[in-house]
């Protein structure tokens, strides 16, 4: 029990609260950059400097959210745990849900218009619906 | 699950924030246990119990003890 006591109580560090604003600058940089990424297509070819560095910025920024989130998830403490799971497990279903429907109805001949790249970013509405939901409960 | 954290923290003068870096929690996480929101677990409880001195069921009651 002892040990189990000492782990918990190394959980909270000072620089979960750094990570968690990294984790939100980092997200609207990427949904930022994802805008940009999709307005650009049809200003751009494929090749261009510009939507080559606005990808790479992208790719970059996504990257390095899923780093400081994972930081942040190993820094929280229970309570906090507790939340994002709730999250999670509301976020997840919604997510399997969304990217089957899509999957389906482009099978069907619908939503041929929107670009698969752009899932990875959609996918994120589930997860915010999900913390929303949590944060309604816990809050 | 009711408690007296709240009233315990208060007999000690202690904040919120203060008592949750005492058991290196955040102060949500108090908060939350505070209003009921949120049970902790067995070594937050026992960790909370050592520091005001308490047994941990002198502290935690569950619905149905309060009931009866």
């Amino acid at each position: 029990m002892e040990g189990v006591m000492e782990m918990a109580n190394k959980e909270p560090r000072k620089e979960s609260n750094r990570y968690s604003w990294a984790v939100g600058a980092l997200s609207i940089l990427t949904a930022g950059l994802g805008v940009v990424h999709i307005l650009m297509r049809d200003v751009y070819q494929p090749g261009h400097p510009v939507r080559l560095l606005v990808t790479s910025l992208l790719v970059l920024s996504f990257a390095s959210f899923v780093f400081f989130y994972t930081r942040t998830l190993s820094r929280l403490d229970e309570y906090q745990r507790q939340i994002h799971l709730f999250a999670l497990a509301i976020g997840f279903p919604l997510s399997l849900v969304l990217a089957w429907a899509i999957g389906y109805f482009r099978a069907e001949g619908l939503l041929q218009g929107r670009d698969p790249r752009d899932l990875p970013l959609l996918l994120l509405v589930p997860y915010a619906i999900g913390f929303a939901a949590a944060w309604l409960k816990y809050r | 699950m009711k408690n007296r954290l709240k009233v315990l923290r208060a007999e000690h003068n202690w904040t919120q924030e203060e008592l949750a870096q005492r058991v290196g929690v955040s102060r949500q996480a108090i908060n939350a246990i505070e209003t009921g929101k949120y049970d902790p677990s067995l070594p937050l409880a026992i960790k909370l119990g050592r520091l005001f001195g308490k047994q941990v069921e002198e502290m935690f009651l569950a619905d149905e003890d309060m009931e009866g």
